[in-house]
């Protein structure tokens, strides 16, 4: 799986929001986020750089470096 | 040194909790991320265990704190209880920090993100426990201008740490980044051992009140004695 974990999430959405390919979703018992199609995941990262707590870790050997323009 | 590990030695219960709690977190199948988001997991990790150990600092266990004085276990309660609060304080701004300095989300949008979470119970209660900490450092700070009465004041702190603590330690075990199992484990021990210090010693001070005004009743009985 390529979201690895996730610790910490508030349920707060982004994540389902911002996820191209629409891997997330969130479980209505806890509140949270869970991975429900994880095959679909594109390895975009946003869903990682938009999350508020930083809760969202992506394989370290499946990630590319991410390039963000600078100023 | 010997001295000093004499004076201070009622330390020990300290350092033995973080260090369990570190060794949790070194042995943790937690998700490693750069040094300036560690460091800031590791203060609010220490910061929470000191103020649970807070209730390890009080009269409760000076009877097995070896030869440590009162005046310096207060001391020394003062001083980790300033500094956990401080950290603590500010940890909802420094979750958001290392944010500048990377792509994506910024730190303000992140934090309105975070406080206008309510899908569950979590953040509301992390809200609550910052502004009760909050209340107990300006408490404390201004002890001596709101409250004459020491007993008061003693069981006013002691109250409202444990409301503290119960509301911090839920919204940690529901979000806490490295609260696994072990670590929930941990922080439940130490918070009902603390828990139970601190409503022991507060019955013992009712008996001993309920004893006291016994006995001085009987004085002034005897006295109106002809
Ligand atoms: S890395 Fe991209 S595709 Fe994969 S879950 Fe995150 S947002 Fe979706
Ligand atoms: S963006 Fe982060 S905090 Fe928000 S729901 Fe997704 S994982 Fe949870």
């Amino acid at each position: 799986m390529v979201v690895e974990q996730i610790n910490g999430c508030i349920g707060c959405g982004t994540c389902v929001k911002v996820c191209p390919t629409d891997v997330f979703r969130l479980d209505s018992k806890s509140g949270k986020a869970i991975v429900k199609y994880p095959e679909d995941c594109q390895i975009c990262h946003l869903c990682r750089l938009y999350c508020p707590v930083d809760a969202i870790t992506i394989t370290p050997e499946k990630s590319l470096p991410v390039i963000v323009s600078w100023g | 040194m010997k001295k000093l590990v004499e004076k201070y030695g009622f330390l020990w219960k300290s350092l033995l909790f973080v260090f369990v709690a570190l060794m949790i977190y070194l042995l943790g199948d937690f998700p490693r991320r750069n040094a300036l988001k560690e460091t800031i997991s590791l203060l609010t990790i220490i910061s929470f265990i000191l103020m649970i150990n807070q209730f390890y600092l009080t009269r409760g266990f000076r009877f097995i704190d070896g030869k440590g004085r009162m005046s310096d276990i207060v001391r020394m309660h003062k001083l980790i209880g300033y500094l956990s609060v401080s950290i603590l304080l500010i940890h909802p701004f420094l979750v958001v920090l290392p944010r500048q300095f990377e792509g994506g989300v910024k730190p303000i949008t992140a934090f309105w993100e975070i406080i206008s979470t309510y899908n569950n119970p979590a953040v509301l209660l992390g809200i609550c426990g910052w502004a009760a900490i909050l209340t107990m450092a300006v408490t404390s700070a201004y002890r001596r201008k709101l409250f004459k009465n020491y007993i008061k004041w003693r069981t006013f702190h002691g109250v409202l740490a444990i409301v503290s603590l119960t509301i911090l330690g839920y919204h940690v075990l529901l979000l806490g980044r490295h609260s696994n199992l072990v670590m929930k484990a941990l922080y439940l021990v130490l918070m009902a051992g603390g828990y139970v210090t601190i409503v022991r010693t507060y019955i013992s001070d009712i008996r001993r009140g309920d004893k006291w005004r016994i006995r001085d009743s009987k004085s002034v009985e005897d006295s109106s004695l002809p």
